[in-house]
């Protein structure tokens, strides 16, 4: 079912470029697109929900051209989005606002829209505060509408900027498991700038770096690729890419040539990640415990 | 409490074959007893209640549909579409309060003073509907406008649904107020035709750059165009709709509107500017 | 965070005043079956008596604020429920139930004898001599709380006619219990 892909697919915003060169495949299965900010996730993802048009290149979503009108409208009635910047008007709350997203996707009859609304609010665990406004709850629990009003109409592409904002480590659970159920039969793309997302959540993963793709493949090959080049030492070496405290007092190094001798260590996202940006990684890497 | 209702008596009194006497005693008691009451709960058949508990969550979660959805359902509008146009911003209060007391205050400098106040009524009755389309759509206006662009619903119907609803919110207002402004017949209605131009020239310039862009560029041009025809000392006030002009107004709105049908697919998508 | 079940019926409702669905679903739980069944015991229609529990549940979010602490929950909300059920039953007197026989048919178990003495006691045999329309107003506007004019409604009688037979149902009673004392 991989009638989603993007073909040389570029962007530039009056003259400077964004993408460069993009080549993807999507299928069904949650793909993370990993990449430090200003990386170019949210540009990617705009073409992919169809709110922004390529400046070169060829997009199929879902076997659709969205440059034409009549298959975009179709690509959209099968999309579910959520952008990285979510705005409600004054008023709502999470079931009104659900209910609006759904009208703008076509569900004319009251009854039937309720009952999905209703639908995907209890798939998110939100149903205990859909009555209450959304400016009184917390930005997790916003998000959580956000992702609600994604989940509409059960779509075939799910396109999530950022998903994880604000969500602590059990709500984490819940949006594992509304998004493997979701995936079954859908392409999942969700984007993030945390390692740990992509560990916790996704089957395979894109790199993006300054608008080209670095690397794209399933997590365990992704991993792999610093198998070998991850250690332990009691001190902190310079020849590191990076290197910092663990838990235990020992300092845990990642670089591409481990010195003779050194304790290795299993390989996680995080490393795999920090060896493949290079010294162009512009997030600190955090302490891990 | 020192006893409680047996059980067979609260099954009777749940199946209804409860006499007057035991019935209401178990009533009283219930009123009072969390025990007893949890244990009729089991008691009852819970076809009803669920029945009621949808209800219940139907009045909680949603609001009824709104005096103006049911009138819109009744003019012949789909549910949804009467949901989408009442959410627009135009049917808010604060709107329709700003807009009231603008047109209050400009008719009453119509009123009160001369040629100035005259041309200040000129300037920005006709714009009133231009703002109202500013905030009926676009990035500035709709806090939810990258779901709103991503939504199959057709973004150029929506945006011509909330310049319907704002027009019909505010036309009537300063037909009124115009009408209010003493010595100039027709007032009421000839500036209608430059605010037809406007509103369209607006919609078209949408097409281009963002709402708000296109919406202040008309304000702008059109506040230049009122004062610069008034004349030294504002002499000829309402040239800018004097009788032989108002044709030119009909026609620039009739080419907006062909332009805004030929390039309304760009509504569809964000524009250059991210 | 507790659960709702372990929260006490005030807790639950001032929940409510924070738009919290959850504490209304346990309201719901708690007291919608044996709210049910005494609005059954008035009403005939099922559908009315659906309604109705609806009504009140939808009033008991929206005028939560309106409950003091003062006085019982479940009183509260049996005030709010034979309230909408009078209204939803204005101008249908046919569907609201009579009151039975005081005594019923069958004789009572040895343990209703030991509930009617402990809730009712002299009060409850002298109940048992009024009339039916007297015990129906009684019940309506002493163990129900409705207003006259609420009881009015329900019964489908002038405002006026409650009035006396309030009045000479309370002077029955009064004359009753003066009187023997078993």
């Amino acid at each position: 079912m991989i009638s989603t892909s993007l073909n040389g697919v570029s962007k530039s915003f009056g003259g400077t470029p964004v993408l460069t060169d993009i080549d993807l495949d999507l299928g069904p299965g949650i793909t993370g697109l990993l990449g430090p900010n200003g990386a170019g996730k949210t540009t990617l993802l705009r073409i992919l929900a169809t709110v922004l048009a390529p400046s070169a290149g060829r997009v199929r979503l879902l076997g659709q051209d969205p440059a034409r009108p009549a298959q975009r409208t179709d690509v959209r009635r099968r999309l579910g989005y959520l952008p990285q910047e979510l705005g409600f008007p004054r008023g709502f709350t999470p079931f009104t606002f659900v209910d609006y997203v759904a009208a703008l996707k076509e569900w004319p009859d009251r009854d039937a829209r309720h009952r999905e609304v209703r639908r995907v609010l209890d798939l998110v665990e939100l149903t205990d505060l859909s009555a209450k406004r959304l400016r009184r709850l917390s930005g997790g629990q916003r998000h959580r509408t956000g992702l609600a009003q994604a989940l509409i109409g059960e779509p075939d592409l799910l396109v999530l900027d950022e998903p994880t904002t604000g969500v602590d480590p059990e709500q984490r659970a819940t949006l594992r498991r509304v998004l493997s159920a979701a995936a079954t039969d859908a392409a999942v793309v969700l984007a993030t700038h945390q390692t740990e997302d992509v560990a916790a959540l996704c089957d395979r993963v894109v790199v993006l770096d300054d608008g080209r793709i670095r690397w794209q493949g399933t997590v365990p090959d992704f991993v792999a690729t610093a198998a070998g080049r991850v250690w332990l030492a009691p001190e902190p070496t310079l020849d590191a890419l990076a290197s910092w405290r663990t838990g235990t007092g020992q300092f845990h190094h990642v670089g591409p040539q481990p010195p003779a001798g050194a304790q290795p260590v299993e390989p996680s996202v995080e490393d795999a990640y920090l060896l493949m940006l290079g010294s162009a990684a512009r997030t600190a890497p955090a302490v891990a415990s | 409490m020192t006893w409680h209702i047996d059980d067979r008596a609260l099954e009777s009194y749940v199946a209804g074959t409860a006499d007057s006497a035991s019935g209401s005693s178990a009533e009283q008691h219930l009123v009072h007893c969390a025990g007893c009451r949890e244990r009729l709960a089991v008691l009852v058949p819970g076809d009803l209640l669920d029945r009621a508990w949808t209800g219940v969550l139907e009045d909680v979660q949603a609001p009824r549909p709104s005096l103006v959805e049911r009138m819109l359902c009744r003019l012949g509008v789909s549910t949804d579409q009467a949901l989408l146009l009442w959410t627009a911003p135009a049917f808010r209060a604060p709107w329709l309060a700003a807009t009231a007391l603008t047109v209050a205050f400009v008719a009453l400098a119509a009123t009160t003073s001369d040629t100035r106040g005259l041309v200040l009524f000129l300037v920005v009755a006709p714009l009133l509907p231009v703002a109202g389309v500013a905030l009926a759509y676009g990035p500035d206006a709709d806090e939810a406008y990258e779901i709103t662009t991503a939504a199959p619903a057709s973004a150029l119907r929506l945006v011509l649904l909330r310049t319907v609803a704002v027009l019909v919110t505010t036309l009537p207002l300063i037909v009124v107020a115009g009408w209010l402004v003493p010595g100039q017949e027709g007032l009421a209605v000839t500036w209608l035709a430059p605010s037809l131009a406007a509103v369209t020239a607006t919609l078209a310039a949408s097409t281009w750059t963002s709402v708000s862009r296109a919406a202040l560029a008309v304000c702008v041009i059109w506040g230049v165009l009122v004062v610069s025809v008034a004349g030294p000392g504002f002499a000829s006030p309402t040239t800018a709709i004097a009788p032989p002009n108002i044709p030119w107004y009909l026609v620039l709105a009739i080419v907006c509107v062909v332009v805004l049908w030929r390039r309304g697919g760009r509504l569809h998508q964000l524009g250059g500017i991210s | 965070m507790r659960a709702w079940s372990e929260c006490r019926d005030e807790e639950l409702v001032s929940a409510l005043a924070g738009d919290d669905l959850g504490a209304l679903h346990e309201l719901y739980r708690r007291h919608a079956p044996w709210l049910s069944v005494r609005l059954s015991r008035r009403c005939s229609d099922r559908d009315a008596v659906a309604d109705a529990l609806q009504d009140c549940f939808t009033a008991a979010w929206r005028g939560s604020a309106r409950f003091r602490n003062d006085g019982e929950v479940p009183a509260w909300l049996w005030g709010i429920a034979v309230r909408r059920l009078v209204s939803r039953l204005r101008g249908r007197p046919e569907a609201v139930l009579p009151l039975g026989p005081w005594d019923g048919a069958s004789e009572p178990s040895a343990e209703e004898r030991v509930l009617l003495g402990v809730e009712y006691g002299d009060l409850g045999a002298a109940l048992a001599r009024l009339s039916p329309e007297m015990r129906a107003v009684v019940q309506a506007t002493v163990l129900d709380g409705l207003s006259n004019k609420e009881t009015a409604q329900l019964l489908g009688i002038p405002s006026n006619t409650v009035k006396t037979r309030l009045h000479r149902a309370k002077a029955h009673l009064r004359h009753e219990l003066a009187g023997g004392i078993s």
